[in-house]
C-alpha cells in the first residue's frame, strides 16, 4: 500500500496541489488546515509521514510538532519560511525529521519525504543523538556508517575517521597537519597528498557533484573546511 | 555630570539663604545702632537732669541710691578730679570705652560712663539691657534659621532630583532597546507630567514598531504563499516541459523569494541592537563555503571574528553575488589579517564602481546613473552587507582594484589568529 502523507497547511490551494503532486508520485495524501485537525487526524489514521507548515492559524508549527511528539513518532517534514526568525535548525532540535523552506521545489520535497520514510523503515538507522546530521547527510559514529537520504555510502575506515574529524569541526578551516593529528592512531601512509586523495574519495561518496564539492571545500594553500550549511539549489 | 541638577538646585537654595541672612544682618545692624544711639543720649540727659550741679553729697548719695534701685544698677559718681562722690551698689570703674562692650553677646552687666557738664563722671553698670531690642545680636538667629532650612531642604531637593534621575534611567533603558520599559509616575507635579508624557510616547512607539514588525512578517508570509503555489504549479503543469522558459520562471521566482527574504532581514536588522547568536567564526571557512557555492576561489589564512554565522554567510554571499552580477569574472575572495584586523576582500574584473557613486552603492535599490530600467538596480544586497557589517562592529568600503574592477573590503575589529 502506498505511504500515506498528511499535509497540515492553512494554504488550501497549495495543499491541494501538493496532494495532487504526491498522489501522482505514488503517495496517498490528505490535507487539513489547522494543527488541531492535524493532531486529530494523526491520532485517528496514523499517517506514514506528516508535512507540517510552520505558520498555522491556531498554533505555532513548532508547538504543533511538540504535541505530535507527545504521542507519536511519525516522520515530520516541516515547511518553514526562509529567512524567518524561527531558525530551521530549531525544527530539527525539537524532533522534526527534516525541513524545507517555502517556496520549495516539489521534487526536492518528494526526495526528502522518500528519504525520511526510508530512514524510518530502515532498522539499522536508529537515529541516536550521537548521529551527525547535515541536511541529507547522516554520519553515525556508533555504527561507523554514512548515509545520504538514508542510503548507505561505503567508506574505508580511515576515510570515515577523516570525515568525522571534518564534520565535528564543521565551519572551521583545518590544515592537512591538523587533520592528520585528528585522525591519529590510524598511522597510514601519512604523506601530505594522501589526505587529498582520501578527501576526493569521500567527496565521490557524499557530494552531489564531486567535481564541484559543496560539503568538503578546499581552501587553497590552507586545507579543508566542512561546510555547516549547504542550501539546496532550487 | 550626574546629579548636577541636584547640586545646582541645592546650591541656589543655600546661596539665596545666605543672601537673605546677610541682607537682614546689615539692615538689623543699621536700625539697631540708630535706636541704640537715640536711647543712649536720652539716658545720658536723664542722668544729668537727676544729678544737678552743686548738690549736697548726702542728697547726691540718696539720688544715686534711688536711681540704682529704680534701674537695678551699680552706680558710681566721680568728681572731675577722679575722687568718688557717691556710690550705690558695687563700685564701677570710670574707664571710658567700657561702653563699647554693650553689644557683646553675653549675660554680664554692661558698664557705661556718662560725663556730666560740670566735669563729674557717672559710671554705671546695668544688670539688664537699657532700651528695647538691645539684647542679643539677631545674626545668630538668622544663621540658625538658615542652617535649619538648609538641612531640611536637602532631602526635599534630593527627592525631586532622584525622581528625575529615575525618569532618565527609564528613558535610557527604553532607548537601549527595552521597549517595554515605562517610568514610574508619582504625584502630580512637572516630573510626574514628564514621566507620563514619556510613557505615552513610549507606548505609541512600541505599538508602531510592533505593528511594523507584524506587518513585515505577515507580508513576507503572504507574499510567499503565492510564490510557493506558483513553484508547485510549475511542476504540476505537464505542458510546461523542462526547458529555457521553465528555468526562467523558476529563476524569477527564486529572485522574488530572495527579495522578500532580504526585505525581511533588513527590517529585522533595523530593529535589533545586539546580535543574539554570536560566537567565534572562522571567516575563511565561511568564505570558502560560500565560494564553493558561487564558484568563487577563496584564499587567505584562517581568522576568527565574533559574529553570527548566518549573517556572516549572508554578507559573504551578497558580496560574491554582487560581484558576479554587476562586475565581471573572475571573482576572487581573500581573507587575511591587516594591521591586526580581520579583512575580507571580494574583487571582480568588471568595469568597477561608477566614479562618484561613493557610499551610494550601499543604499537600498541603488541604481547607477544612466543604467536602464531593465538592467535593474542593485537591490538590497550591498545595503544588507553594510547593515550586517555594522552589527559586527565592522566597516565596509570599496576601492578600485589594480588592473580594473571593483574590490569590496570588509574590516572587522581586531582579532586573534586561529
Amino acid at each position: 500500500m502506498a505511504d500515506q502523507v498528511l499535509i497540515v497547511d492553512d494554504d488550501r490551494r497549495l495543499s491541494a496541489m501538493l496532494a495532487e503532486y504526491l498522489s501522482g508520485n505514488g503517495f496517498g495524501a490528505a490535507a487539513v488546515e489547522t494543527a488541531t485537525d492535524g493532531l486529530a487526524e494523526i491520532a485517528r489514521r496514523a499517517p506514514d509521514a506528516v508535512v507540517l507548515d510552520v505558520m498555522l492559524p491556531d498554533m505555532d508549527g513548532f508547538e504543533a510538532l511538540r504535541r505530535i511528539r507527545q504521542s507519536s513518532d511519525v516522520p515530520v517534514l516541516m515547511l518553514t519560511a526562509r529567512g524567518d526568525e524561527t531558525d530551521r535548525i530549531v525544527g530539527l532540535e525539537i524532533g522534526a525529521d527534516d525541513y524545507l523552506p517555502k517556496p520549495f521545489n516539489p521534487r526536492e520535497l518528494l526526495a526528502r519525504l522518500k528519504a525520511i520514510l526510508r530512514r524510518r523503515n530502515a532498522p539499522t538507522a536508529a537515529a541516536g543523538p550521537h548521529v551527525l546530521r547535515f541536511g541529507r547527510l547522516e554520519i553515525d559514529p556508533a555504527s561507523r556508517s554514512v548515509r545520504i537520504d538514508g542510503a548507505p555510502r561505503p567508506l574505508t575506515s580511515y576515510q570515515f575517521d577523516l570525515l568525522v574529524a571534518l564534520a565535528r569541526n564543521a565551519g572551521r578551516t583545518l590544515s592537512r597537519d591538523q587533520l592528520m593529528d585528528l585522525v591519529k592512531g590510524q598511522e597510514l601512509d601519512a604523506f601530505d597528498r594522501s589526505i587529498d586523495v582520501h578527501v576526493s574519495r569521500i567527496r565521490a561518496a557524499i557530494e552531489a557533484d564531486p567535481k564541484r564539492p559543496r560539503r568538503i571545500v578546499t581552501v587553497r594553500g590552507v586545507g579543508y573546511v566542512f561546510a555547516r550549511f549547504q542550501d539546496e539549489d532550487r | 555630570m550626574r546629579g548636577s541638577l541636584f547640586v545646582k538646585i541645592y546650591l541656589t537654595l543655600l546661596t539665596s539663604l545666605a543672601v537673605v541672612a546677610i541682607a537682614s544682618a546689615v539692615f538689623v545692624h543699621a536700625v539697631q545702632n540708630r535706636d541704640a544711639a537715640g536711647w543712649t543720649s536720652r539716658r545720658d540727659a536723664f542722668i544729668a537732669a537727676m544729678l544737678p550741679v552743686g548738690e549736697e553729697p548726702a542728697v547726691l548719695q540718696a539720688t544715686v541710691e534711688h536711681l540704682s534701685k529704680a534701674f537695678d544698677a551699680d552706680i558710681t559718681v566721680y568728681a572731675p578730679d577722679g575722687a568718688i562722690l557717691a556710690v550705690a551698689g558695687r563700685p564701677v570703674p570710670a574707664h571710658e570705652g567700657a561702653g563699647r562692650r554693650a553689644f557683646r553677646d553675653d549675660d554680664r552687666p554692661r558698664p557705661f560712663v556718662v560725663r556730666l557738664a560740670d566735669g563729674r563722671v557717672v559710671a554705671a553698670r546695668l544688670r539688664l539691657p537699657f532700651g528695647p531690642g538691645g539684647g542679643r545680636f539677631p545674626l545668630a538667629y538668622l544663621a540658625l534659621i538658615a542652617a535649619v532650612i538648609g538641612v531640611a531642604a536637602y532631602p526635599v531637593v534630593r527627592h525631586l532630583t532622584r525622581r528625575l534621575e529615575a525618569v532618565r534611567k527609564g528613558m535610557e533603558r527604553w532607548g537601549g532597546g527595552a521597549l517595554e520599559t515605562r517610568v514610574p509616575v508619582k504625584g502630580g507635579d512637572e516630573v510626574a507630567a514628564v514621566a507620563a508624557s514619556f510613557n505615552h510616547a513610549a507606548e505609541r512607539v512600541e505599538r508602531l514598531l510592533q505593528s511594523h514588525r507584524a506587518l513585515l512578517a505577515n507580508a513576507s508570509h503572504e507574499l510567499r504563499s503565492p510564490l510557493a503555489r506558483l513553484r508547485m504549479a510549475i511542476d504540476l503543469d505537464k505542458g510546461l516541459e523542462d526547458g529555457a522558459a521553465r528555468e526562467e520562471i523558476i529563476r524569477n521566482l527564486a529572485e522574488l523569494d530572495t527579495l522578500v527574504e532580504e526585505i525581511l532581514l533588513a527590517s529585522r536588522l533595523d530593529h535589533i541592537d545586539r546580535l543574539e547568536q554570536v560566537g567565534p567564526i572562522d571567516l575563511l571557512a565561511v568564505a570558502a563555503e560560500e565560494g564553493a557555492r558561487n564558484g568563487v576561489p577563496v584564499s587567505g589564512e584562517p581568522v576568527a571574528v565574533e559574529g553570527d554565522p548566518k549573517l556572516l554567510t549572508r554578507l559573504v554571499r551578497n558580496l560574491m553575488q554582487n560581484a558576479l552580477r554587476h562586475g565581471a569574472p573572475p571573482v576572487e575572495a581573500h581573507v587575511g589579517i591587516e594591521k591586526g584586523a580581520a579583512v575580507l576582500r571580494v574583487r571582480d574584473h568588471g568595469p568597477g564602481i561608477p566614479t562618484g557613486a561613493g557610499e551610494r552603492v550601499f543604499e537600498p535599490f541603488y541604481r547607477p546613473e544612466g543604467r536602464s530600467e531593465t538592467a535593474g538596480g542593485w537591490g538590497l544586497g550591498l545595503a544588507l552587507v553594510r547593515q550586517i557589517a555594522s552589527h559586527h562592529g565592522a566597516s565596509v568600503r570599496h576601492e578600485a582594484a589594480a588592473g580594473g574592477g571593483a574590490c569590496f573590503v570588509v574590516t572587522f575589529p581586531a582579532v586573534a589568529k586561529t
